[in-house]
């Protein structure tokens, strides 16, 4: 299956067109032929609100979000390869939300390009869902061109033990433009989730954030690339970016790289990256007023990565929380797990030692 | 008076290095003992040896709470039998707010002992009524777990935790240091205000200045992981007058 796929047109355009040449690990064709994980993960299954609607079914094309409404875009791959390519247009002083939900299913690929264009004073809301089962691939491309005033807030939840590759072009070109990116990748198994953030500051007075958190477990790797681009007209640029993992397991790995190309002179662009275990002295505090090892690992855990949920909308704060909780206790558990057979292994050393002293 | 904490020869080691060396404690239910030492005495260690920690290695002796061998225990076992640790270096928490972990804490409890969950409404009377006695206010309950909080109010908090889960045995950790004389003040009001025939504390100390405000029954002097001098309170006191170069180990 893998090789056959790593054989489709396709894997030869997306290699060509050099969607990774910005990051020198594996090519597209390598990644499909190469031997999956087949543990399965608990697919993602998030309650929408009423109000969200489904989009005009859209495999291709382009068309207008409207503002009044909320829409649900779904993209699905079932074992095979599937393209998607949208335009989007937000007029001009009008609001939209868009929720785009991602799925990839085992020995799939998943080929979504989406251009939009948000109009002066507009501003556009996405939370992009992504699951990318084990053995599955999404490939995604979004180019965005933003006119003065105009406003993007995205708020990604990705989660699964599969491959993503995600390169974002934001094009700020009118004056006090704004880009807002938060994003929370919970990923185990072998996921390999790529992110290329790019946003490039074309015009004066424009602000952009990224904020990234991942929790990764199992063998999963996450590479996060923030770059912010700004131009000679790009003066009071206010731009700043930080990326947070916690890494549970050792053989969990991030790449972080922000990449910064400033051509102006009043500029603020700010960036930050740490990475690290979690906490064994705030697990001790907690476990010392009577948590059980599980619950305080989850509480931990859950403090780390729920925050970003903030920033969703109203209605789909708690499903987003409820779902990100259950995966997080999951991943505690699994931790627990692992800690008591090394805990033990060393209580049998300590109980020794007591019997020679 | 039955004891309630009985240290004996107590070893322990951080990363291979030796700390406690043959320490011994005893502690009678409802009494007050502070244990006074210089810098790298063991003080810490011993704190945190009492509360489970994992990184400290007990290599020998033996530590009974209430007739049972605490080494056996796991932290968590350790706190809902009723011994609580007062941080030297309370942790941060954000996102976490002080309700939910003394929520959380409560409920653990409850459920250990085969008791119903307190009531929402009974809960939060208790901690609104200790957090009021401490000076501590509404909005920074609702706050996540010491975010943001000055060093005084980190340990304000950690007071506050212990008067709501009513240990047995308080064991504080240099719980004075960084309080300026009201804080001093307030905390020593809140330990005294928890002195029962049934409780005991441990105060661990540098300075002789907490023991103005709480009257200990026993002083001990900790000096290279071992106590060399026990008595009165006025021992504190000349230790405040002599320091603690007369307790330095000799030279064999």
């Amino acid at each position: 299956m893998s090789a056959a796929l790593a054989e489709h047109p396709r894997a030869a355009a997306l290699s060509a067109a050099g969607a990774e040449h910005r990051w020198p690990y594996t090519p597209v064709r390598d990644w499909l032929a190469s031997p999956q994980a087949t543990a399965e993960a608990e697919a993602l299954e998030l309650p929408l609100p009423a109000h969200y609607a489904p989009a005009p079914d859209a495999a291709h094309g382009d068309w207008q979000v409207d503002a009044a409404a909320a829409h649900v875009v779904r993209a699905e791959a079932q074992a095979d390869w599937q393209e998607r390519q949208w335009g989007w247009t937000v007029p001009a002083n009008t609001q939209a939300r868009v929720v785009l939900d991602t799925r990839v299913a085992a020995g799939a690929v998943l080929d979504l390009s989406l251009r939009a264009q948000i109009g002066a004073g507009a501003r556009l809301r996405i939370l992009r869902l992504v699951d990318v089962a084990a053995g599955g691939h999404g490939f995604e491309t979004w180019q965005f061109e933003q006119a003065e005033d105009s406003r993007v807030d995205v708020l990604e939840y990705q989660v699964g033990a599969g491959r993503s590759h995600l390169a974002l072009n934001s094009r700020l070109q009118g004056a006090q433009a704004e880009f807002h990116w938060q994003g929370l990748a919970l990923l185990g198994g072998q996921a390999r989730a790529v992110a290329q953030l790019r946003v490039e500051h074309l015009a004066p007075a424009c602000r952009s954030r990224l904020e990234l958190r991942n929790v990764l477990g199992g063998r999963s790797r996450r590479s996060v690339i923030g770059n912010v681009h700004v131009a000679r007209a790009g003066q009071q640029t206010d731009s700043a970016q930080a990326c947070h993992s916690l890494l549970l397991t050792p053989g969990a790995r991030v790449d972080m790289r922000p990449e910064l190309e400033i051509y102006a002179d009043d500029v603020q662009c700010a960036h930050g990256a740490t990475s690290g275990d979690l906490d064994e002295t705030a697990l001790h505090y907690l476990r010392s007023r009577g948590l059980d090892s599980n619950t305080a690992r989850r509480l931990l855990l859950e403090s780390f990565a729920l925050p970003i949920l903030g920033a969703a909308d109203e209605g789909l704060q708690a499903p987003l929380r409820d779902d990100a909780g259950t995966r997080l206790a999951q991943m505690g558990a699994d931790l627990s797990a692992a800690s008591a057979a090394r805990v033990s292994a060393r209580g049998r050393g300590r109980d020794q030692a007591r019997g020679r002293a | 008076m039955s004891s309630l904490l009985e240290i004996s020869d107590l070893h322990a080691e951080v990363d291979g290095t030796p700390i406690l060396k043959g320490l011994s404690l005893t502690l009678g239910a409802g009494e007050v003992h502070a244990v006074m030492g210089p810098n790298g005495s063991g003080k810490s260690t011993l704190a945190q040896v009492l509360s489970g920690r994992e990184d400290y290695e007990v290599t020998a002796g033996s530590i009974r709470f209430d007739g049972v061998d605490l080494l056996d225990m796991e932290p968590e076992e350790r706190a809902i039998a009723g011994v609580f640790l007062g941080f030297q270096y309370p942790v941060e928490i954000p996102g976490v707010s002080n309700l939910n972990l003394l929520k959380a804490a409560l409920n653990a409890r409850a459920k250990a002992r085969g008791e119903e969950e307190p009531a929402a409404a009974t809960l939060l009377g208790r901690v609104r009524e200790a957090a009021a006695s401490l000076n501590i206010s509404n909005e920074m309950l609702k706050r996540g777990v010491n975010e943001g909080f000055s060093g005084g109010e980190k340990k304000r908090n950690e007071i506050l935790q212990m008067l709501v889960l009513e240990p047995r045995l308080a064991v504080l950790d240099e719980t004075d240091s960084g309080l300026d004389i009201d804080a001093i003040r307030v905390v020593s009001q809140g330990i005294n205000s928890l002195r029962d025939p049934q409780r005991s504390v441990l105060l661990i100390t540098h300075f002789q200045r907490l023991l103005d405000h709480i009257t200990p029954d026993r002083v001990h002097i900790l000096v290279d992981g071992a106590i060399q001098a026990s008595g009165g309170p006025e021992l504190a006191q000349e230790l405040e007058a002599e320091g603690y170069a007369r307790y330095a180990p000799q030279p064999a």
